[in-house]
């Protein structure tokens, strides 16, 4: 499904040049779940980024599904990653000015699908994910917990293959933190493909395979 | 102190950005100032008269048989007997208005002087110094004072005291002693003058008995400090009653009650002189005035202007301040208090407002000389810039940037110091959201205001110039002072001129078109009765038709070889309508019993004087014999183009070998009568001006306050890439909610701009309406701007890598 051959990032800025990642080779087969760890600033946001058509590589290729995205332009990557990738975020990432019903339903606008069988099924998500009671207030009103659901629930709306979650307990306590991951065990089990980043080894058990980075550079890949 | 510091880093910091907003509001203070002083000086008129709050000048207002008067002018006979039977009169003044005379020395030496005629209490009302001489010495007949610099430029440095000078007046070449020297009278005064002469020389002024009905010298009184000059106004009138009565008896062989159920009357009017300059539009008034329309529109655009460039500023600031949203945090979590946060933005955007009065100061000085040369206003007169003016503007400039500052710093000083930008999404929030939109909505209106207006003046004033003059006005060269040559040498002068090839045609005329005519009462039969029309009546030759090519209703024009006993006359349209002439052709009208003119002709309707005012009944006589009445005073060539210059060398070398001594005078006719414009030219060029900078400040801000909206946008933008958004879905989303905006603003500016264009259309006889397409215009205009700044803010936003987007926190 992923498949990146001597991936690299570069970041100039100000005539300071970071290299974020320097030649990855990485691969990852559906079904899978993958934990990336390392220290702080070593690349994980940025392979995460390239990997969900964000951004773009410096050099090197990047296969998805078989095909070499990694020149793609930002309109054509639009169009792989809608209803292909859904994504979660540490800072859960959702707009003030819409309700948790709104947020979640914002994947099935740009996808094209009627009113009425939106509504179908962001009720239906955010049931399962035990937020419909909250569907009609805005995100600042909830907490963290409840915010992570409503951002896992945007993830997942469009069923994607692909889930993407950059540190997704980062900013929750444990116990929220064990439900999110609960629910992505529950969603690689049902078939989707998860990349997940995180500093937390108890998180990191929930993977199939933990790969650690160090510098822009992959130090070892363990099996879990 | 350290505020300024503070200040000054910040401005080192964002130099690019800072110098933008401090020449955005330098700009509009610019404009502002600019107006202000154009608008103090307009208000100056008169006012270095001392007694300005008791001067009145009378005017006459009524109806004689259809004609409306509304005249500058009364009666000699006011000035000489009111003062007597009023004791509320302090002083009276008669003034006469004796236009550009020819003057001449003893040793035949020609030049012009503008001359008025004036009794010595003129210098009792007027506060007008007397620098050499006894102002009594006015009231005595063929003395003259002189201004200062008139005297100059005639005499240099000799004392012109005693010296003679003679003009036409009373059919004889008078000559005036010199008694004395006066100040130069001040540009802004309504009337201005370099001769004053004794107005007692003129015969018609020292015989004038009874001429209550008359309209020839203007009267101007001084009235006691406690008199209520509508109530003298009115007592006045019960007065005059007394003293037309038996004039209209005499007459019109009708009694007073008789004549005024025909619906005519004759009244005076008392003008505050403070009111003469803005308020007044007679028919011959001493010189051009102002109109007040004007000022409330200038008022209204520089306000316009001020107002852009302070939601500019603001908008521009809080983008600014937005993006220092860190260093506020850390200044909060290091113990700065929300009031010293407060007080530091203010400190900064009062500072930048400083700057900016400095650059617009300059920017001022560096303008108005530009200024008045392109709009030929005068805006700097020599008082106008007062130590006070300097104190004002920095007290304005504080109160700028105090209001520009509030809104940036009472949003900055907010923010928590946790979560900088995630502003909680209460009540409070609503109402943040409420005033970025009002500010938007406002911007927006004002916009299309000012575009809406700018659009209509400039198609008004359009109008005005295009509109079917009913005569050719280019080409053409007026000779003047024709009445310095004798008839025979007028003949030869003529017959000379028309010997070059250049020049087509010639034709000597008492007046010209853009001058008012000399009025005549005429009568003719209506079966038993008879009918009286007041008409403006010009003696013209027969070629002065063809030299302006008129254009006929019907009928011909005159025919040069028939000059003979019989009179003719040519009329307009205007005239046939109004007194209703049924088949007007080989009728005849009647001046005495035994002299009348036959009806040849009538021609199209023709502008010959202001637009503004209506198009009044008028005619054109040929009575070549009536020697009192026909003088030719002007010649008018039609010429055929080429070098001016050579034609109008050659007829200055004819002219002079015919009358050597004289000063030749001439002027190209489409000149002058464009002259009679100015108003109107003045105000389009002012209005073109500062409607750019208005438009172009408008733009600036639109422009602020979108990327401000993008600004804060940036995240919402990434979170809706993420979930699938194409860069065309943002761009659309952006420009829906634009839309409505403007169409908010559309349905709020049309009627306000519509209310104020009609009410400035009403000043004009002849007037455009205000059709759709301007507000379609105006609104397809903003619609215009604001789609293009936000297509390319949002695209600039949308097109780049959502991870970007997402970085901004
Ligand atoms: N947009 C960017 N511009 C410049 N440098 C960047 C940018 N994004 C990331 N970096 C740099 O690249 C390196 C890797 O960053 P990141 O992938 O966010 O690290 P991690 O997620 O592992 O903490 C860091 O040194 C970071 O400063
Ligand atoms: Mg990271």
């Amino acid at each position: 499904m992923i498949q990146t051959k001597k991936l690299t990032k570069v970041f100039r800025t100000d005539e300071v040049e970071t290299t974020a990642l320097s030649a990855i080779d990485f691969e990852v087969t559906p079904g899978e779940f993958v934990a990336i760890m390392g220290p702080s600033g070593c690349g994980k946001s940025t392979l995460l980024n390239i990997i969900g058509l964000l951004d773009n590589p410096t050099s090197g290729d990047y296969f998805f599904n078989e095909v070499n995205v990694a020149r793609f332009r930002e309109n054509r990557r639009t169009d792989m990653r809608k209803g292909n990738i859904g994504f979660i975020f540490q800072s859960f990432n959702l707009i003030d000015e819409l309700t948790v019903f709104e947020n979640v339903e914002l994947p099935l606008v740009y996808l094209n699908i009627r009113a009425s069988e939106r509504k179908k099924m962001v009720e239906a998500t955010l049931e399962r994910l035990k937020i419909g009671h909250r569907r009609k207030h805005y995100p600042q009103q909830l907490s963290g917990g409840q915010q992570q659901r409503v951002a896992i629930a945007r993830a997942v709306i469009a069923k994607p293959k692909l889930i993407l979650a950059d540190e997704p307990t980062g900013n929750l306590d444990s116990k929220h933190g064990l439900e999110v991951m609960n629910l992505l065990r529950e969603l690689n089990q049902e078939g989707t493909t998860i990349i997940m980043v995180t500093h937390n080894k108890r998180d990191a058990e929930f993977a199939h395979r933990i790969v650690n980075l160090f510098d822009g550079q992959i130090l070892m890949e363990k099996l879990g | 102190m350290q505020y300024l510091q503070l200040v000054y880093r910040n401005f080192k910091k964002n130099a690019v950005s800072s110098l933008i907003n401090v020449f955005s509001i330098a700009i509009g203070m610019t404009a502002f100032i600019l107006v202000v002083l154009w608008i103090k000086y307009e208000l100056s008129f008169d006012k270095y008269n001392q007694n300005i709050e008791n001067i009145y000048r009378v005017s006459c207002e009524g109806k004689i048989f259809e004609n409306e008067i509304k005249e500058a002018t009364t009666g000699s006979i006011l000035s000489k007997s009111l003062s007597q039977t009023f004791p509320e009169i302090k002083k009276a003044t008669a003034m006469l208005d004796f236009g550009r005379a020819m003057m001449s020395t003893p040793d035949n030496e020609g030049f012009r002087l503008k001359a008025f005629g004036a009794t010595a209490s003129f210098f009792e009302i007027f506060s007008v110094p007397v620098l050499q001489g006894d102002y009594k010495m006015l009231d005595q007949p063929n003395t003259a004072f002189i201004t200062e610099s008139a005297a100059k430029r005639i005499y240099g440095d000799e004392n012109p005291v005693g010296k003679v000078l003679s003009t036409g007046m009373d059919h004889e070449n008078k000559p005036f002693t010199i008694t004395g020297i006066i100040a130069d009278i001040p540009e802004n005064s309504h009337f201005t003058f370099e001769f004053l002469f004794s107005i007692n020389s003129i015969s018609f002024y020292r015989q004038a008995s009874h001429d209550w009905l008359n309209c020839n010298v203007y009267t101007y009184l001084q009235l006691d400090n406690n008199v209520n000059y509508k109530l003298f106004e009115k007592k006045l009138n019960e007065y005059l009653q007394t003293k037309i009565a038996p004039i209209i008896e005499q007459w019109r062989n009708i009694s007073m009650s008789e004549w005024k159920s025909n619906g005519e009357s004759w009244h005076f009017v008392l003008q505050p002189l403070a009111k003469i300059h803005l308020h007044s539009s007679l028919k011959n008034e001493a010189g051009q005035n102002g109109n007040i329309t004007y000022v409330y529109m200038a008022s209204l655009i520089g306000l316009f202007i001020l107002i852009i460039s302070i939601i500019n500023f603001t908008n521009l600031s809080t983008v600014q301040s937005a993006s220092r949203s860190k260093e506020i945090m850390v200044r909060k979590v290091t113990g700065a208090s929300r009031k010293s946060i407060m007080a530091q933005f203010l400190a900064e955007s009062i500072f930048y407002s400083l700057l900016a009065l400095i650059i617009s100061l300059i920017l001022v000085h560096l303008f108005i000389p530009v200024f008045e040369k392109r709009t030929e206003i005068k805006i700097l007169s020599r008082s106008s810039i007062t130590p006070l003016m300097y104190i004002g503007s920095i007290l304005f400039a504080i109160i700028t940037g105090f209001i520009a500052g509030f809104y940036p710093a009472f949003v900055v000083s907010r923010m928590s110091p946790v979560r900088a930008l995630a502003s909680k999404f209460t009540k409070k929030a609503g109402r943040k959201i409420m005033l970025k939109d009002t500010l938007l909505i406002l911007q927006f209106t004002i916009s299309i205001m000012v575009i809406i207006c700018t659009i209509a003046v400039a198609r008004q004033l359009n109008f005005l110039q295009d509109q079917k003059l009913g005569f050719n006005k280019e080409n053409i060269i007026i000779v003047r002072a024709m009445e310095d040559m004798s008839r025979d040498q007028q003949n030869t002068f003529k017959n000379e001129l028309l010997k070059n090839s250049k020049i087509k045609m010639a034709a000597f005329s008492h007046r010209i078109l853009g001058m008012s005519f000399p009025a005549r009462t005429l009568a003719i039969p209506e079966g038993n009765n008879i009918k009286l029309l007041m008409l403006e009546v010009c003696p013209v030759e027969a070629a002065f038709f063809n030299t302006y090519e008129f254009k006929l209703a019907e009928g011909t024009f005159f025919n040069d070889k028939e000059v003979g006993r019989k009179n003719k006359i040519v009329l307009n349209e205007q005239a046939v309508k109004t007194y209703n002439i049924s088949d007007p052709i080989g009728k005849y009208l009647y001046y005495s019993e035994t002299e009348y003119y036959e009806i040849v002709g009538v021609t199209k309707n023709f502008h010959y004087n202001s637009k503004r005012k209506d198009i009044q009944p008028a005619a054109f006589v040929q009575e070549p014999d009536v020697e009192m009445f026909w003088s030719p005073e002007y010649l008018s060539l039609r010429v055929g183009g080429g070098d001016y210059q050579r034609i109008i060398e050659s007829i200055k070398s004819t002219y002079q070998t015919l009358i050597p001594g004289k000063e030749f005078s001439y002027s190209f006719f489409d000149d002058d009568y464009d002259a009679l414009y100015k108003n109107e030219m003045q105000t389009k060029q002012l209005f073109s001006i500062f409607s750019i900078i208005a438009i172009c400040l408008s733009c600036l801000g639109l422009f602020g306050i979108v990327k401000y909206v993008v600004f804060t946008k940036i995240k919402e933008i990434g979170v809706r890439k993420v979930s699938g958004a194409k860069t065309k879905n943002i761009i659309l989303m952006f420009l829906q909610a634009y839309l409505k905006w403007i169409l908010i603003s559309i349905t709020i500016a049309s009627p306000v701009a519509w209310y104020l264009m009609h009410k400035w259309l009403e000043n004009f006889a002849y007037k455009t309406n205000l059709s759709w397409w301007i507000f379609a215009a105006a609104g397809a205009a903003a619609v215009l701007v604001a789609l293009l700044t936000v297509s390319w803010q949002t695209w600039r936003a949308a097109s780049r890598n959502p991870v970007e987007s997402l970085r901004y926190e």
